[in-house]
């Protein structure tokens, strides 16, 4: 009898951040201890739903004083923006990046909260925060209009019209290139889009100010591919918190997947991702009699999105139902950032991009059932 | 490392034992959660907020070999909050009566999610998730809940009633 109550209650699905909510809970306990062990007595602990409300307020009165200081700024526009952080979306499956959510669970990267709108189509930008390391930069921004309708609108990087431009001190403007293609969301009862755009790293300018600037919606219907023209500046201090640090350890390892020799060349760990970069026997570039050159999907590279599935909800995610390749780490399955899926290695080379991981040192890739190779030990 | 050990290192501090214990039961808490709280994000929060009241107080824990209990304690207090917030715990008034019948209850055939989700009120839920999904006798139940015997009892009695009424209610349009 009490398999009738097991069997309806493993209907409900269990989100993938689960364990890192669980995580984030006991990091606040400890945060909590060590301040109080530093500071004075008369601190009264603050639990997470408490700080909730707490956060709310505190961006309540960023509010105020935004709305004070920006005169084109209305009233519904910016409270629903500020809804937006509060909801937490950056953190939800609607971002089908693992290292994004993970991030933001764990309070890294520089806060912005810079409101922008853009008056002649009546879109209120918000961007949330900023992450960066040698190898990318992921700013999260999200934007709703009343009139616009943004259905099918993305700042598409990859093969869109859209641009980010960094403005150098010359006013030279400096494009920064798609690092896959970062992850989208569109809601529809708010007409809001969420979007956690990835770009080169803009690491170098840190601690100066820097001006960016997002130009051209790309807009995806049927009939093509259309543009909105329009111009989002943004202008903030590159402060260290946005900053991290990435790890690159020569791992040297072969295995053979299928007949195919493959050399996991290094392994490279940042807070937003762990890259394996493998060269192997088909992943070579293959030239025809013209000088013409292609790249063939290996038998690996069809292993790793053989795990792979797409919705229109939650963009692409792991089934966990098919084999794959995946990172094990402190007994913990990572797995893989499929939207990461265009990152491009050297010549010869094919890059794996998993979630980041907190055992660098225990680190196992494995593919399939059989093959599991540790990549630091 | 048995359970007793992870959590006498936990009560040491020790974060990382404390997410392994935790990691055990994770699963079963956000299910609980979700029953009580009927959404994915408020869920969640339920889950975080157990992991930041278990880990404050894993102190305050006697006997390790009650951790699992002490935890879903802890989890149904954070759900009701939660719930409290929302102002949606409605608990019905209970019958202080003793039932005599055995420990043997059953389900009705048809139950699904949605009639666990939709028909009970918070203590119901409970009993019925203690006692089919965590095979805990009435006796333990009764200590979990801090309720008598016989009010354990007849929640369970009125709730197996509840749940048939509502199967056969829908079986009959089907």
């Amino acid at each position: 009898m009490s398999n009738k109550v097991k069997r309806e209650l493993e209907k409900i699905e269990i989100p993938e951040e689960l364990h890192n909510r669980a995580k984030l809970g006991v990091m606040q306990a400890k945060k909590e201890s060590e301040k109080k062990n530093q500071i004075a007595d008369n601190q009264i602990p603050t639990s997470p739903l408490n700080k909730k409300v707490a956060y709310y307020k505190r961006i309540l009165i960023v509010a105020a004083i935004c709305l004070t200081i920006v005169s084109t700024l209305t009233f519904t526009p910016a409270l629903a923006a500020i809804q937006e952080v509060y909801n937490k979306i950056f953190t939800s499956e609607h971002i089908d990046d693992t290292g994004v959510r993970m991030a933001v669970i764990s309070g890294k990267g520089q806060a912005l909260d810079q409101t922008f709108y853009d008056k002649k189509y009546d879109i209120t930008v918000h961007f949330d925060r900023v992450l960066t390391d040698d190898k990318e930069t992921k700013l999260l921004l999200t934007y709703q209009s009343e009139e616009t309708n943004l259905e099918n609108h993305y700042i598409d990087l990859f093969e869109g019209v859209s641009s980010i431009n960094l403005i150098v001190e010359s006013g030279q403007k400096v494009p920064l290139d798609n690092v896959g293609w970062g992850s989208s969301y569109y809601d529809s009862k708010e007409n809001k889009i969420t979007e956690a755009l990835s770009f080169a790293s803009i690491k170098e300018y840190a601690d100066q100010e820097i001006r960016l600037e997002i130009e051209n919606l790309t807009i995806w219907n049927d009939s093509g591919m259309e543009s909105l023209q329009t111009t989002w500046p943004l202008e903030f201090k590159l402060k260290p918190s946005a900053v991290s640090d990435r790890e690159t350890v020569e791992v040297n390892k072969e295995f053979t997947f299928k007949g195919e020799t493959y050399n996991i060349k290094q392994v490279e760990f940042s807070d937003l991702e762990t890259r394996v970069v493998v060269t192997g026997s088909d992943t070579k570039l293959l030239t025809d009699e013209s000088g013409m050159q292609y790249r063939v999907m290996s038998k690996l590279e069809h292993q790793f999105l053989n795990a792979r599935k797409n919705s229109k909800e939650y963009g692409y995610s792991v089934d966990d139902e098919k084999s794959g390749v995946f990172l094990q780490s402190a007994n913990e399955k990572i797995d893989p950032i499929f939207s990461k899926g265009e990152v491009e290695g050297a010549e010869d080379e094919y890059v794996m991009t998993f979630a980041p991981v907190e055992d660098r040192q225990g680190s196992i890739l494995k593919v399939g059932e059989e093959i599991k190779i540790p990549l630091t030990k | 490392m048995t359970i007793i050990d992870l959590v006498y290192k936990a009560q040491k501090g020790n974060e990382e034992s404390f997410l392994s214990l935790f990691q055990k039961y994770e699963k079963d808490i956000y299910r609980m959660a979700y029953l009580y709280v009927k959404n994915k994000e408020d869920a969640l929060d339920v889950v975080q907020e157990t992991a930041y009241r278990a880990f404050k107080k894993i102190n305050t824990l006697k006997n390790p070999e009650f951790f699992k209990t002490w935890l879903i304690k802890i989890a149904k207090s954070c759900a009701t909050d939660v719930l409290r917030k929302k102002k949606k715990v409605i608990h019905l008034n209970l019958e202080q009566k003793d039932f005599i019948e055995s420990d043997d209850h059953d389900l009705p055939l048809s139950l699904t999610l949605q009639d666990l989700l939709d028909t009970l009120d918070e203590r119901e839920k409970s009993i019925i998730l203690l006692k089919f999904y965590y095979g805990y006798t009435l006796k333990e139940i009764s200590k979990i809940e801090e309720l008598p015997l016989g009010t354990v009892k007849s929640v369970l009695y009125r709730t197996l009633a509840k749940l048939e009424k509502k199967v056969r209610k829908v079986d009959m349009y089907e």
